[in-house]
């Protein structure tokens, strides 16, 4: 077939009049925050959300390991937008966002408790409970943001999924917040962080192999 | 006016269904992409065997992504970054036993002009289509015949044709992506 019978056959394929994609990001939130709303009720229901999680001084705390995970949801959805496309720039920096968010909590809480202790508070007591879990929650979260991104045309399809997964990690981190009872700055750094590079990973790979045009 | 906003007019016109406008975008990208796939080439020290296929699938993941152009920025680097991308793509697939080296820069001066008429690739990949995909892809472009004649013939709708179609050019772009000459 010569390029010519290409452009033929191209230009017979006409749907009349294509609607413009720039909706498609707004109806892409809704897919993600519908999935995010699933698994939020689904592990509530299985888990529990922790005990006295509306009062004083859990409330805080909870709400500065919200704030480190949701972090890593804006910038990763920032950072999938930026990168669905085929020509364009990205806000590099904004990978280390969760991370410097972490850094204050981190400050915080050594201001507040000093440095003792500080290994038992970084070990924690269900580590392995956590790194399961994360990854599972944000599964389908992480499958909504790669059908968002499917019908794009990323220029790297593997860093678009990495990007898909840092965001899906941080939803995942987020739904497990309200029920992990583990407070410390040093588990999160540590545990989470762990947690999150496994989904981030997996973007990766699925992205390379979904995502690819 | 210069031409990046002749392409994205052009684009704009292709999306509300102008048929013409289309075909005049294609051809002149088939030629910017022609003579950019070249220069590449033969910057890189490969020879032009691969170019006419760079520039269909190129082509190719131009139309099936057009909807994600965002019309409010040029479309000349859109293009270009589609290309490019298609580019890249082919010579990591290609892998290195195509690569052709040249230790004399007068190789580049006598490589042949690429062929607009070349078949490469795609004959292979069009093999690998179902049998009636590529029936429908034969009758309306080499055939040059009409939605609505192939649709007669079968006893489908013009619809099913068209619906038929769009399905074959995705499973075209996707054989090239499996692709490993």
């Amino acid at each position: 077939m010569k390029t010519d019978d290409l452009i033929t056959l191209l230009a017979r394929d006409n749907p009349g009049v294509i609607v413009d994609d720039r909706t498609a990001p707004m109806r892409s939130l809704a897919t993600v925050a519908a999935a995010s709303l699933a698994v939020l009720v689904v592990f509530l229901t299985l888990a529990g959300p922790r005990a006295g999680l509306a009062t004083g001084a859990i409330f805080a705390v909870v709400g500065l390991k919200l704030a480190v995970t949701l972090a890593a949801v804006a910038a990763g959805i920032v950072l999938a937008r930026q990168l669905s496309r085929p020509v364009g720039s990205s806000a590099t920096l904004l990978w280390l966002l969760p991370a410097a968010v972490l850094s204050g909590f981190g400050l915080w809480e050594t201001a507040m408790l000093g440095t003792s202790g500080w290994q038992a508070r970084m070990t924690g007591t269900n580590a392995l409970y956590c790194l399961t879990m994360i990854p599972l929650i944000s599964l389908l979260p992480l499958a909504g943001l790669l059908v968002a991104l499917k019908a794009r045309a990323p220029a790297s399809p593997a860093l678009a999924g990495a990007a898909a997964g840092l965001a899906a990690a941080g939803i995942g981190a987020s739904v497990y917040a309200l029920h992990c009872t583990e407070d410390s700055a040093l588990f999160l750094a540590m545990w989470y962080s762990l947690a999150a590079g496994i989904v981030v990973a997996l973007g990766a790979l699925a992205g390379r192999r979904l995502l690819a045009w | 006016m210069d031409s990046k906003d002749r392409w994205g007019g052009l684009m704009r016109a292709a999306r509300l269904g102008d048929e013409a406008a289309y075909r005049l975008l294609l051809d002149e990208l088939a030629r910017a992409f022609r003579t950019a796939v070249r220069t590449r080439l033969a910057r890189m020290g490969r020879g032009n065997a691969d170019i006419e296929d760079i520039v269909q699938e190129s082509l190719l993941a131009i139309h099936l992504k057009r909807a994600t152009w965002d019309d409010t920025r040029p479309f000349a680097p859109w293009a270009q970054a589609v290309m490019s991308h298609k580019l890249t793509d082919r010579l990591r697939r290609g892998g290195a036993t195509r690569f052709e080296p040249i230790d004399d820069s007068l190789d580049t001066l006598i490589l042949p002009e690429p062929d607009p008429d070349a078949a490469g690739d795609v004959e292979r990949i069009l093999a690998r289509l179902d049998p009636a995909q590529r029936r429908l892809v034969t009758a309306l472009s080499l055939e040059g015949r009409s939605a609505a004649d192939v649709a007669a013939e079968t006893g489908a709708s013009e619809g099913a044709v068209r619906v038929a179609l769009h399905r074959a050019l995705k499973r075209l772009a996707a054989l090239y992506r499996e692709d490993r000459p």
